[in-house]
């Protein structure tokens, strides 16, 4: 097991590869269903749920899988998963399904799930592909939670629901033309964040007396 | 065509349809254990919109009674008839609120529907149900769409020729008026003797 790839598989889909605010993929569930914390939550971990699922499966089948059928074959394996998603979210948590639920049929074609299934999932081996899910899956919970926060927060006044006494909730702010402001100004700071970051890694690798080579940023050999 | 293009085409066509087999059985496994009982669900749906006991009775309690009504709803430019069924009729066990789940047609996305409670010959409540219209919550908004209804006895609400419509929701308004409509045939044609003992 190539300890390496892990890393770099667990903390692409975080960081490097973050899907919302790096390669800014599944834009329209991000603006649509992060007007609060619980919301936002809730469409990341269905997301991931499939992706994880949807990565395995492709996995598993990538050389059994015709090429030229291949991404009819991609839609029936996540389309099963959002399914299954959809029915257990309707039968457990009804009032969330019924907030979020025209979203999840959507996961359907969300192209992060595609673009994994596509780049990754079907050169990769079962348990790297899982991990994608894993990693991309967090890292796109994460960001809409982020999001989800400051929408709430000013739109509501709240976190997570519970009430902040004091602050003046701006109802405009629950608008999918605020969401996108909030959007790119938490996409400019994640992406400032991440180049300091790097900067430094690699300041700190020039000072060790054999360098390595720098990593690609996408881990798509097949 | 040649015998190997042959192959790769039936190879394909079987993967495909292996694969879709396969997940059309997990999809059976899974719909087997998170299905509900419609009705159980819908007076479900009662208890917890009015805060009172509803038991499901065993068999069909309205058997023998019509379930789809035609009503007259008013919408741009004049009236339109449409068609709304009584999905579900449920009494609470005290035996004060008739319980109605119905569904109007005539929406932006199909039929709309509505939880319509009903308590001393007045509609008390209505709650909107599952649809996919896109406007439903101008009607939510609207200071006098669902006020026309509420407190009004039964009667009057037979005909939706005079109710107003939400302008910008005209097809959701016309769906709900046609469920709010067929609830209240129901109760005037089942009910309207036995609630007045």
């Amino acid at each position: 097991m190539d300890k390496a790839k892990l890393k770099e598989t667990m903390l692409g889909g975080l960081l490097r590869n973050n899907p919302t605010f790096v390669l800014v993929l599944g834009t329209c569930p991000t603006i649509a269903t992060t007007t609060s914390l619980f919301n936002s939550f809730a469409m990341g971990v269905a997301t991931m749920f499939v992706l994880i699922f949807s990565n395995l499966f492709i996995s598993l089948l990538r050389r059994v899988i015709p090429d030229r059928v291949r991404i009819p074959c991609y839609i029936v394996i996540i389309s099963t998963f959002v399914i299954i998603v959809q029915r257990v979210m309707n039968r457990f948590i009804p009032d969330l399904y019924s907030a979020i639920g025209t979203f999840i049929d959507l996961i359907v074609v969300n192209c992060i799930i595609l673009a994994r299934a596509e780049s990754y999932a079907s050169c990769n081996k079962p348990l790297y592909s899982m991990l994608d899910g894993v990693s991309m899956g967090l890292g796109f919970t994460c960001a809409l939670c982020m999001i989800g926060i400051v929408r709430e927060f000013l739109a509501a006044g709240s976190f997570a629901g519970m009430a902040i006494p004091g602050f003046p909730a701006m109802d405009a702010a629950a608008s999918n033309m605020f969401g996108f402001i909030v959007f790119g100004c938490m996409m400019a700071l994640f992406n400032f964040l991440v180049q300091k970051w790097n900067a430094r890694a690699k300041r700190a690798e020039k000072t060790l007396p054999l360098a390595r080579e720098e990593s690609p940023a996408e881990v798509t050999k097949c | 065509m040649d015998r190997a293009k042959t192959k790769a085409v039936l190879q394909s066509i079987g993967v495909l349809a292996a694969i879709a087999l396969v997940c059309g059985l997990l999809l059976g496994a899974v719909y087997l254990l998170t299905e509900v009982d419609p009705r159980t669900e819908a007076y479900a749906k009662f208890a917890a919109d009015t805060g009172l006991a509803f038991t499901v009775p065993e068999g069909d309690s309205g058997a023998g009674r019509e379930t789809e009504y035609t009503v007259t709803v008013s919408t741009v430019g004049g009236t339109r008839t449409v068609t709304a069924e009584v999905q579900y009729y449920g009494l609470s066990d005290d035996g004060t609120v008739h319980a109605f789940c119905t569904a109007g047609s005539g929406g932006y996305g199909g039929n709309v529907q509505m939880y319509v409670y009903i308590r001393d010959g007045m509609i008390y409540k209505i709650v909107a149900g599952e649809n996919s219209e896109t406007f439903m919550g101008n009607l939510e908004s609207s200071e006098t769409f669902y006020a026309q209804f509420l407190n009004v006895p039964v009667a009057e609400l037979l005909d939706g020729s005079g109710t107003d419509y939400v302008s910008g929701a005209t097809r959701s308004s016309t769906a709900v008026t046609a469920a709010i409509g067929a609830a209240a045939k129901y109760y005037d044609l089942y009910l309207t003797e036995a609630a007045n003992g």
